[in-house]
């Protein structure tokens, strides 16, 4: 428990990195999200199977696998998320692994949504005369994007532990810490259950939130 | 509509798509001028598609410090023609493999079980429960300071058992909750440290520990979907609650949850990859030590997911078939 302690500011900066990384990556995954789900649903065709494609290749391939691409594939062809002149940096190339993984299944649980908001919408915005994208941008993504609340919580809870697998690229997020630091001092169950609890605030934290973003915006029927 | 032949391609481009149940209508149907704002869009979007495809294309070959044909270099994608290289890659799809399955067979066993428990099991009192739920945690802690890991363990996995002979509906319950809030990486890492078991084992316990929970939640909305009158039914002719549980509900429940669990399924073969965290040697691993010695990391991570892609795709293939079927 002391060594806990003792290296409690490190823990604390690995978990604040955890936390970072994850939202930023679900802030870009979730516009990117609402632009794939739109093209999911448009009247034209080559969009749709280009989103679909797109969805259907980044939820079958581990997280692991695209942020090693991204971190060790990419700079190869001399696309590298630099952060400065220094040389490739972990953390930008791991950050945007996740968005573009996320945002696939972000589009996924808006896309359910819309798909969840009564016909009758649709039919009255069109029958007032709104085009495809008054239909869509302010009568039904709206909508959709408030009712989605709930899955869209559990998807960034799910980053916020999926996002461990850049410790493969020796990003200093949580699990990276816990690990180094049990290996070091020999102190497996502590660190471990550190860990555990990270994760566990971080649940936690963000369910209550989305359940009460819930209560305060979806649209009640 | 008539048959795709006779459909020219502009038509084909334009078609929206036809709504299912459920699916919101969005277009009416389109008058000549949306034909042709489809029409020009449809093609400016595939002519982007295909200029990207041939940037990416002129990219991939743009000569570097090292090669000067860039990835191209045959030198790089040399390593494909031996039969080593794939004999490598092939040792850690094994393992992945390995693993998936046999985490998808411990988690369905004990899906199934916390899942049949946890919809048809005894309720007892409360405060019986929340004691003897308090009383096995004090004794889990209380044997991992003063003995070791392992028997903590053993001691957890008996109040495991005791619960669920006594109080299996609360029992299954908290063990779902409980392990379904975990972070898999954790879960994965833990018996690796604690119980000095194999990277193998280690990864095979994590996944069997969170999946059989997620199983256990798709088995259960599957058991909860059935009417109530298969379990009136079940017990009217006779059958103990047992007896209702494994001959009447889990056959049809199962039946239902099927395609759900093949994508639990797909996804816990995914997670497979988190295994690096215990030096687990599958597919990722390999290939990134492939990649490292013929220092290929580009063409060897778009093998490694291609293979994954190849896996992964070929379960989901089934379940959509699946659930087709099941309609």
């Amino acid at each position: 428990m002391r060594l806990v302690l003792d290296n409690l500011p490190l823990l604390i900066k690995g978990l604040l990195l955890t936390v970072r990384l994850t939202l930023i990556a679900c802030f870009f995954g979730l516009v990117l999200g609402v632009i794939l789900a739109t093209l999911r649903v448009s009247p034209i065709r080559p969009l749709r199977l280009f989103a679909t494609a797109y969805t259907n290749f980044m939820v079958n391939i581990p997280i692991a696998v695209w942020i090693a691409l991204f971190y060790f594939g990419f700079p190869k062809i001399d696309i590298a998320f630099r952060s400065n002149d220094l040389g490739w940096d972990n953390f930008r190339s791991g950050l945007v692994a996740i968005a573009v993984w996320v945002s696939a299944y972000f589009a996924e649980a808006i896309r359910s949504g819309i798909n969840a908001v009564p016909n009758g919408q649709a039919e009255a915005a069109r029958a007032i005369g709104l085009p495809f994208t008054k239909v869509l941008g302010s009568v039904i993504l709206p909508q959709a994007i408030r009712g989605s609340i709930l899955p869209l919580g559990v998807i960034l809870n799910a980053t916020y532990r999926n996002s461990a697998a850049v410790s493969f690229i020796g990003v200093a997020d949580i699990v990276n810490v816990t690990l180094e630091r049990g290996d070091t001092l020999v102190a497996y169950a502590q660190f471990t259950l550190a860990a555990f609890a990270g994760y566990l605030i971080l649940s936690v934290v963000t369910n209550a939130g989305f359940l009460a973003l819930d209560k305060r915006f979806a649209v009640k029927r | 509509m008539t048959s795709s032949v006779e459909r020219s391609f502009s038509d084909r481009l334009l078609s929206v798509p036809r709504p299912k149940a459920g699916e919101l209508v969005l277009t009416e149907e389109l008058g000549p001028g949306g034909k042709r704002i489809v029409m020009v869009v449809s093609l400016l979007s595939l002519l982007i598609v295909a200029y990207s495809i041939y940037w990416m294309y002129g990219r991939l070959g743009e000569p570097t410090r090292l090669y000067p044909k860039g990835q191209y270099e045959p030198s790089l994608w040399a390593p494909f023609k031996q039969g080593t290289t794939w004999k490598f890659l092939w040792q850690g799809a094994k393992l992945t493999l390995a693993a998936a399955g046999v985490g998808t067979v411990f988690a369905m066993i004990i899906g199934v079980l916390m899942a049949s428990l946890r919809h048809g099991g005894q309720t007892r009192k409360r405060s019986y429960a929340l004691a003897l739920l308090a009383g096995s945690i004090a004794l889990v802690i209380a044997a991992g300071v003063l003995t070791s890991a392992r028997i903590a363990a053993l001691v957890a996995v008996a109040c495991l058992i005791i619960g669920l002979v006594f109080f299996s509906r609360q029992s299954a319950a908290a063990y779902t909750e409980f392990f379904r809030a975990c972070a898999l990486v954790t879960l994965i890492a833990s018996p690796f440290r604690f119980l000095q078991v194999s990277p193998f084992w280690s990864v095979v316990l994590g996944l069997t520990l969170y999946y059989s929970t997620t199983i256990a939640e798709v088995i259960r909305s599957a058991l909860r979907s059935l009417p109530k009158g298969q379990t009136e039914a079940g017990l009217a002719v006779g059958l103990t609650n047992k007896q209702t549980m494994t001959t009447v509900l889990l056959p049809q429940g199962l039946k239902r949850a099927l395609p759900n669990i093949l994508t639990q399924t797909a996804s816990l073969l995914k997670d497979t990859s988190l295994g690096f965290v215990v030096t687990f040697r599958d597919l990722l691993t390999q290939s990134q030590g492939a990649a490292k010695q013929f220092d290929n990391y580009f063409p060897m991570l778009l093998v490694c997911a291609a293979l994954y892609i190849t896996l992964i795709g070929f379960i989901n293939f089934t379940a959509t078939r699946l659930q087709r079927r099941s309609r």
